[in-house]
Parts: structure tokens; sequence; C-alpha cells
């Protein structure tokens, strides 16, 4: 059984993806599954999935603990440490990163001799597909380590789950061009051996009695007010908004609509946005009725 | 019969599209809204033919539901976690119109704190209200156990509305290969519905649900009900039997993995079951005499099952996916009752808490869990006590957590 594990950002395609791979493995006569984790936030924030693929059947379900297989959509990713990329990793356990860097920076120093794979999927997507859609690419570059895999399977797949996903016939050609670029272009590696079930070391471990915390540890309540803005949301930011104070006629709407409060007025009353909260969701962009708020794209994300 | 790949609210919205409903209120609910989804999607598309209507809330919609089901038609609705507990006190009520429903609960953690992953406090708070319940494994047990779920319910010796209940995530979300029957091999097993019971229609006004004031009047319906859910033990037998004639796969009401001469069990439920088919497969490869037990039939309790699987065991471990706060697992205790009669009942039975929000068991808690049956406890008073799943790691976090929202505290003061 192969278990691969997908981590991305809301809106970039991850969940997709684990489908597409789940899609062409069924196609492929191979048992699959695929299934994503995704908290209440959407866009941006972090999402991870998984595809199974088995000639036997697939008894296990649920988080993929030990991945033969990781898929890193956005290289911000891996500077958070709750996002656990590398977690159940080993050595030699292929980790294909969507990053503009030539070479993957490890995070920390202790981590499994894995095989990093940086890849350009942003590049790729704006050039083929003029959007930064990364799902077909990235199933793409995975399917390339399971041999039952074929790129006309895998376009069948594509066809499949984005046609399912509403999109129109021509964006789905790109996708599968881009898909068969991504597909060629992709070093052959191979997965490394995993340990057999039964050897694998079970740590041993004790029944830890739960101590009583005092009221104000024991429920969830935030005694300091304003520590969100501790968690710097900007990371999340794909698209940026740039407003041209000389277009700005200072009628308020964006900072009014801006569901984040990320906006805030000066004292001649010109907008100005806090782009260490700003998620770049562009409603600010949308309202604005003179037009003053242009769109960027990320260049730290994309590397444009 | 075709194989397709499928989540499990897809599989939800094809059972209610197979069983050929007539009415869906619906509220949209995290993780069950796909489910609701996919059938306004059909309904638009006349690929199904019924009247779907969105409520105002989840007691609207269980409303909704019961009445509709009074006036004689085929009836599906689903929600999930704070929508079923919304809508708690119609749970109540619709059993005692005595009209059939299926209610598929995707189940999520109960706030607070607010959360999003499983566990099964939404479902089993229900278990009092004469709602049958079936808890599914896979996508293909909840399509499966809808249509099963419409024949117990809709049979005239039973006539209680039913929840078919599957994790949130784990299957909601989780897609994977399973068999879509044919319409036409459904309506051999679950037929056109034609109502049979007393039913409200145009020319036939009639008053359900009367007040009954008198209390020995109020206990013989009242425990009409429970007559009705202890019908629903047999008839599940007659019915899985021919599901399996039609389809090739057969439901118990409860299921066994690798028991044949198991002298330690674990008994689970719901999708995480899996995972603990996982464990216990390794322990067999280590030589450990351990199976599993999947209780999928919560409501009518199968006592006599559970009493066959268990009786002459070494120990059994039950892991609750839940907690009963003040008392510990609610699943043990049901089956601590249908166990206490037996002479040969297992000497040592124990409670464990976990999965509790969604927390994934690690493989060494299923070893640990087997080396405290093999153990067995220290004094007998132990016996009662529920063990939390919680790992010494796990321990440490929450106290660097806390550690570090006082010293954020003190420097906010600062």
């Amino acid at each position: 059984m192969v278990e691969i594990r997908f981590h991305g950002r809301g809106g970039q395609g991850a969940r997709l993806a684990s489908r597409i791979v789940g899609r062409a493995g069924f196609l492929a006569a191979l048992f699959a599954q695929d299934f994503s984790l995704f908290g209440a936030e959407r866009r941006g924030a972090p999402v991870v999935s998984f595809t199974r693929l088995s000639r036997e059947v697939i008894t296990r379900r649920g988080y993929v603990e030990e991945p033969d297989a990781v898929l890193v959509m956005d290289d911000s990713l891996i500077r958070e440490t709750h996002s656990q990329v590398f977690q159940g990793v080993r050595n030699d356990t292929p980790v294909l990163v969507n990053t503009h860097a030539t070479k993957v920076v490890p995070p920390v120093a202790d981590l499994p001799q894995v095989a990093f794979v940086p890849l350009n999927w942003n590049g790729l997507a704006l050039r083929v597909i003029g959007s930064v859609s990364l799902s077909a690419i990235a199933a793409a570059s995975v399917a390339k380590l399971i041999p039952e895999l074929t790129i006309d399977i895998l376009s069948e797949a594509i066809r499949i789950e984005l046609g399912e996903a509403g999109l129109v016939p021509e964006l789905i050609e790109k996708n599968v061009l881009a898909a068969g670029e991504a597909f060629s272009q992709m070093a052959p590696l191979s997965i490394p051996e995993r340990a057999a079930a039964e050897s694998r070391r079970v740590e041993s471990v004790k029944l830890f009695p739960l101590p009583f915390y005092n009221s104000t540890s024991a429920g969830p309540t935030i005694l300091h007010p304003g520590s969100a803005a501790l968690r710097h949301t900007g990371d999340w930011r794909v698209e940026t908004p740039e407003i041209h104070l000389d277009k700005c006629k200072r009628c308020f709407l964006c900072f009014l609509f801006c569901p984040e409060a990320a906006i805030a007025l000066d004292e001649r009353n010109y907008p100005h946005i806090d782009f260490q909260h700003c998620k770049g969701c562009m409603i600010c962009y949308e309202e604005c009725p003179p037009r003053a708020i242009f769109r960027r794209i990320e260049e730290e994300a994309y590397g444009a | 019969m075709a194989r397709e790949m499928l989540t499990g609210n897809s599989a939800a919205a094809w059972g209610a599209r197979l069983a050929e409903v007539d009415y869906v209120p619906a509220f949209p609910i995290t993780p069950q809204t796909e489910i609701i989804e996919t059938l306004v999607r059909w309904i638009q598309t006349r690929e199904m033919s019924a009247r779907i209507v969105t409520m105002d809330s989840e007691h609207s919609m269980l409303t909704a539901a019961g009445t509709a089901a009074a006036t004689g038609v085929r009836v599906f609705t689903a929600t999930s976690s704070q929508g079923l507990v919304y809508g708690f006190e119609m749970l109540y009520v619709i059993p005692g119109l005595r009209v059939p429903l299926v209610l598929v609960n995707v189940s999520r953690a109960l706030s607070h704190p607010i959360t999003l992953e499983p566990d099964h406090n939404d479902v089993l708070s229900a278990r009092d209200t004469g709602f049958l319940q079936i808890h599914a494994e896979s996508c293909q047990e909840v399509l499966d156990s809808i249509l099963m779920a419409y024949r117990l319910a809709e049979n005239p010796r039973v006539l209680l509305p039913a929840i078919v209940n599957l994790d949130g995530f784990y299957l909601s979300f989780t897609r994977e290969a399973m068999e879509l029957p044919s319409l036409e091999k459904v309506r051999v097993f679950l037929p056109h519905y034609q109502a049979t019971y007393a039913h409200l229609g145009c020319g036939t006004p009639m008053a359900l649900g009367a007040a009954v004031l008198n209390p020995s009047h109020y206990t013989y319906f009242k425990y009409q009900m429970h007559r009705a859910m202890e019908n629903a033990t047999e008839l599940h037998q007659e019915i899985a039997a021919e599901f399996a004639d039609v389809f090739g796969r057969r439901y118990g009401a409860v299921e066994e993995y690798q028991l044949d001469d198991a002298d330690y069990v674990i008994v689970m439920t719901n999708s995480f079951a899996s995972m603990g088919k996982v464990e216990v497969q390794r322990l067999r490869q280590e030589g450990k005499k351990i199976g599993l037990l999947r209780l999928r039939l919560l409501r009518p309790f199968p006592h006599l099952e559970i009493q066959r699987v268990l009786s002459g065991r070494k120990g059994v471990a039950v892991v609750d996916q839940n907690i009963s706060v003040g008392k510990g697992g609610i699943l043990y205790s049901e089956i601590a009752s249908a166990l206490y009669g037996l002479t040969n009942r297992p000497p040592v039975f124990l409670s464990f808490i976990g999965g509790l929000g969604g927390r994934r068991f690690r493989p060494e808690e299923f070893n640990l869990m087997l080396a405290l049956l093999e153990a067995g406890p220290n004094r007998p008073e132990e016996m009662a006590r529920p063990y939390l799943l919680f790992t010494e790691r796990e321990c440490r976090e929450m106290q660097r957590f806390i550690a570090v929202a006082r010293a954020e505290g003190e420097s906010y003061e600062a």
C-alpha cells in the first residue's frame, strides 16, 4: 500500500489533488481511498489531505501517520510547526515542495534524511493554466512515483475530477496539459521500503492520569483579549490588494467591508492595509468604487 | 450495480435517492451539508424526484420531517452534532407519533469547546428517544444501512424513526470504492413506499400525538414504543438476510472480527473501529489472542448478541468514543448490564475513553489495553472507573500550553 499526504492552504487544491490521485488509482484497478481534514477557516488556512492506493483491500482509515510520500503545496507550511509536515517521515521519503527556490532547507536539524524535491508548481500553473491552480500538477508529480499510474490514466482522472468540480472543458484541458508537463519533468524516485507492521517498534505507554486543573485552566477561556493579533494570518495570503492612494476617494468602503479588520484609516481618512493580518480575500478590491485597489500576486509565494 | 468512488456523505445522499424518498426537510451544518447539497443538485437536474425544503432551524426541520411522515410519505433528513441537539425536543416527539423516517447523523463532537471532528456524544444523546440507531463503519455501510433502516422503520411491527450514524470527516469526507446498487435492485429489496398505518390525508382528518394525561395510559403508549423496538431486534436479522440475498453483503447487529479463539476482546463502534482492526491484526501477528467486537445496531441494543459473543472470554475492554460526564463510557455501562446475569461473564471488564473530539488512537494504546486485560485490575473496585487514553506527551503539551497562556497573561498585565 502507498500512503500519500498532501499539505496545502485552502484554495490551492490539496483536496482535489488527493482526489485526482485516488481516482487515478481507482481507474488503474487499484484499491483507493482519499480523505481531507480541514478546520473552520477557508482560503489560505492549512489543509491536509490523503490518498491510499493498494493492490489489496485497504483496511486503514483516517490520518496518514507514516506517509510514503509528502506533498507540500506551499513552502511557508514547512515553517509552521503545527502543520506537522514531517510527521512520520523516514529516510528517503520523497517530500515534494512547491517553491521557487532550487533547494529546500529543512527547518529542524533532527529530521530523517528525506528526499526533498523542489518543484516550481506555481510557475508552471501560471504559464500553462493562467492561474495558480495546483491540483492537477501536484497530482501528476506524485503519480510518477506509482508505477500503475500512467499519464493516460492520470489525464482521465483529472478530466473526471475537475469536471465534477465544475470547471469548463477549456480550463480542464489546460490542467491536463500542465499535468503532462509536470509528469514528464518529475524525477523517477522510488518510495522507500516500509518496516513490516509486526517488526515496527511500538513505544511502550503507561496510563497517564490526567490531573485536575483549577477553573482558569480547565475551560477554553481566553483571559487576555487581543491575542488573535499574535497569529500572523498574513502568511496565508496568495493575492495581495494594493491601494493606490492617488485614486482613493476616501469612501471608507474597503475599511467597512474588510472581514479581518486589517484596514485602518489614517488621520486624513486614507486607508492602509495591515499585511501581517490581511488574508488576501480581495473583498476590498471587489468593493472599491473608483478601482483604486489593485490585485497583485504575492511574490514570495509565487516567485513570479 | 456499478463500482464508484464515493464519500460517506455522497453514499448517504445515494441512500436517499435510491430509497426514492418523497420529502427532505434540510438545514446545513458541517460536516453534513454535502448530503443536502447533493440532493438539491439531483432534484434540480430532475435525476431525483422529491421535494426539498430548507427550514429555519433543525427544530423546524425535524418537526417538518415527523409531520410529513405522518402524511404517509417517505421522509429523509440529515444533521450533525449541534443541529441534532438543537432539534432535541422533536427527537422524542417523532417516535411518539409512531411514524417511520430516516435521519442521518454525521457525528461531530459537541460544544463547548466547539470543534469539528467526531465523537459520539451527539448521537448517543438520542439513545433514549425511541429512534432506532445503526452506526456505520464504511461508506458502503452508510448506503446499505439507510436502505435497511427504511425497511426496519416502516415495518408495521416497528413504526419508529431511525438514525443512521456516520463519523464526520473520517467517513463523511472519506472517499472509497463501493458498490452502487441499481435502482431496479433496490426496488426489489425496498419497494416504492405504501404507508399502511393510519396517516393524514385529504379527506382523512385525524389527530396524531394527542394528549394523554392519565399516567397509566401514558405508560401504555411509552412501553409500546419499547415493545416495537424489541421487535426490531428480530426483524433486523430477517431484513439483513434478505439484504444479503439481494446484494450479497451481510450485516449483523454486531460485527465479530478475529473473535473465534480470542481470549481478549476490544469493543468499538463506527469508523474508528477500522483503526482498531488494524491494531488487532498487528497483535494477532505477534501471537496475541485478541479480537474486536463492533457494535452496529445500537438501538435496539443487541443484549443477546453481546452475551453470545462476550461470554467465556478472559477479558473485555470497551472503548467509548464518548463520555457521560460524571459517569464515564456510555457503552461500557450498557454492555455491563447485558453481561451481569451471566455466570461465565468475562472476569476482567475494563472501560476506556478515547477518540474524543476525533483524537486519533495510538498503536501502543492497544498494547496497553491488552496488557491491562491480561493483568486484571489491582482491586475489583477499579473496574468501575474509566481509563482515559491520553499520552504522557499530550499531557506535557497541555502543560506547556497552560504555561504559555499564563506567561502571556503576565506579559499583557505588565
